[in-house]
């Protein structure tokens, strides 16, 4: 019998899978965010000290008016590891989730008002509060040991990897996870041609940021960044004679390697029109994760591939979003497909680990007795 | 559950959405406008200069705050709040329908804050320049827009009296 499109989206959202990396996903973004604050101090800041000068975004400024965003910097930071430490151990996991993001997205918030807005860190800070709301994110914590040893205490038969993950989950939290992070991508495609039109992709606009002249280490300087359109109109010089539309950004890759691998691929004018295109159309096709399977796995690869060579090019290295698409690959899938390729060896320890981990805990504690 | 599900679920993609259709920016969410504008050989650059008058010639001064001490930060943060583009549906920033009142209004009060240091206080009048530049960085062009007073800790656009 053939399902309706209501029953299918229904299976879609709400089918069961294993959803292990979520858990694993918790644990890598707290570690590469805690990295990044600690790098930057950015916790440190005394946020009531800055003036109405600086316009916050209204999320910002609806959770700035929130009584404990009104704490004094230090009692701030202490919370803000707490969580850090809860997230990443996963004892309180969704509370902690909750509060990390929160906080992440309250601090990143604060430096976008003063004119740095973190493309990576709004995503992440946005992946870490949803997770706080969906299922599979209490895999691989102390919450579940805790309560699988609470059951053990009371003599409740369960098998052994029960503590540590579930084996089905709905699917409905990764598919949300699956859509912001394509929102992400496909935006940053479709904007190329919003903002820059289909010329966009004649590879000159990339040129300028691989060739050195947005490379302040090669001009010597932070050159001029302040762009005016091509055909501006006499009403829009009223300012200043000239009608400034936008800026361009700097090229921050200080590495000699690095530069000159993006001066030879700016070089070549066929090279750098074909890799624009790409670009945008990989950007928009960032649908194809929707598809499980090779569609998802595929995108999220080449996702990778192509923030390792912008961090070459550019120094822009989006460890985060490396992090959310080499853990949203459809491992089930790739698992599948590779028993022809793992050797003997492996297969055997793995399934005596398999065995070990699927004993009924009552059975195993008496043999252990 | 469900209905749970479908409630988390538009809660965080409506926002996405509407910032992904609109082309705003708005933290934390964004339509990504990063490496979008066309720039190719026959392209002009722009840099925002401040000259203090002393009673010995012109200084150049330089826009200091506690907390935003990057050059980089401070050039988005004077473009995208205080200056405001001039490009329709600009994707960040909060400048809409801006007027000459507008303009000096808000250069007013980015002079008080990001120039109240001793050195740039002892300063009668303070210009605000645009440079122009080339592809290749070559000066070709340099326009005053106004003028902040230090007495009257007012800043005046000039540009269309020049």
């Amino acid at each position: 019998m053939r399902m309706g499109f209501a029953a299918k989206l229904d299976r879609y959202f709400f089918q069961e899978r294993n959803l292990v990396f979520l858990g694993l996903l918790r644990i890598a973004l707290m570690l590469r965010v805690m990295h990044h604050v600690f790098t930057n101090r950015s916790v440190e800041l005394e946020y009531s000290a800055l003036n109405q000068l600086h316009q916050r975004s209204l999320l910002v400024d609806f959770l700035s008016k929130t009584f404990f965003f009104d704490l004094p910097a230090s009692v701030f930071s202490v919370i803000f590891i707490a969580a850090a430490i809860g997230t990443l151990f996963g004892i309180f996991t969704r509370v902690s989730l909750f509060v990390f993001g929160i906080f992440l997205l309250y601090t990143t918030g604060f430096s976008a008002s003063l004119g740095v807005f973190d493309h990576e860190n709004c995503l992440v800070s946005q992946l870490l509060i949803a997770m706080a709301f969906i299922p599979g994110v209490t895999n691989v914590s102390v919450d579940r040991l805790v309560k699988y040893f609470l059951k053990y205490r009371k003599g409740e038969n369960f098998r052994l990897y029960e503590a540590f993950y579930q084996v089905k989950s709905s699917v409905w939290g990764l598919r949300l996870l699956l859509i912001l992070l394509a929102c992400v991508y496909f935006t940053a495609g479709f904007s190329k041609v919003r903002f820059g039109g289909l010329k966009w992709m004649d590879g000159k606009t990339l040129t300028f940021y691989l060739d050195g002249h947005a490379s302040p280490a090669k001009q010597g300087r932070i050159p001029p960044m302040f762009l005016s359109g091509q055909n501006v109109k006499p009403a829009e010089t009223w300012k200043d004679g000239f009608g400034l539309y936008s800026y361009s950004y700097g090229n921050r890759q200080y590495s000699g390697i690095g530069r000159k691998a993006a001066e030879f691929v700016s070089s070549i004018p066929l090279l750098i029109m074909a890799l624009s295109i790409l670009t945008v159309l990989f950007e928009m096709s960032s649908f194809l994760v929707f598809i499980d399977g090779w569609p998802r796995t595929i995108y999220l690869l080449c996702a990778i591939m192509l923030h390792v060579s912008i961090s070459l090019f550019m120094n822009l290295d989006f460890v985060s979003y490396r992090i959310v698409d080499f853990l949203l690959v459809d491992w089930i899938w790739v698992f599948r497909q590779l028993p022809a390729l793992i050797p003997s060896k492996i297969k055997e320890t793995y399934a005596q680990l398999e065995v070990f981990f699927s004993r009924p805990v009552s059975k195993l504690d008496r043999e252990l007795a | 559950m469900k209905k749970y599900a479908v409630f988390i679920i538009l809660l965080f993609v409506l926002p996405n959405l509407y910032s992904v259709i609109f082309g705003h920016e708005s933290y934390p969410f964004t339509p990504a406008p990063m490496f979008t504008h066309y720039v190719d050989e026959k392209s002009d650059f722009y840099e925002f200069l401040f000259f203090g008058e002393t009673d010995t010639g012109e200084v150049k001064l330089k826009a200091r705050h506690q907390h935003n001490t990057s050059v980089v930060s401070q050039n988005r943060f004077f473009f995208d709040q205080i200056y405001g583009s001039v490009e329709h549906n600009y994707p960040i920033g909060t400048v809409k329908e801006d007027s000459k009142k507008a303009f000096e209004t808000r250069l007013t009060q980015f002079f008080n804050i990001y120039f109240d240091y001793p050195e740039a206080s002892k300063i009668r009048q303070i210009k605000l320049v645009v440079n122009k530049y080339d592809y290749n960085y070559k000066l070709t062009d340099a326009h005053v827009v106004g003028i902040y007073d230090n007495q009257t800790k007012q800043f005046t656009h000039t540009w269309e009296k020049n």
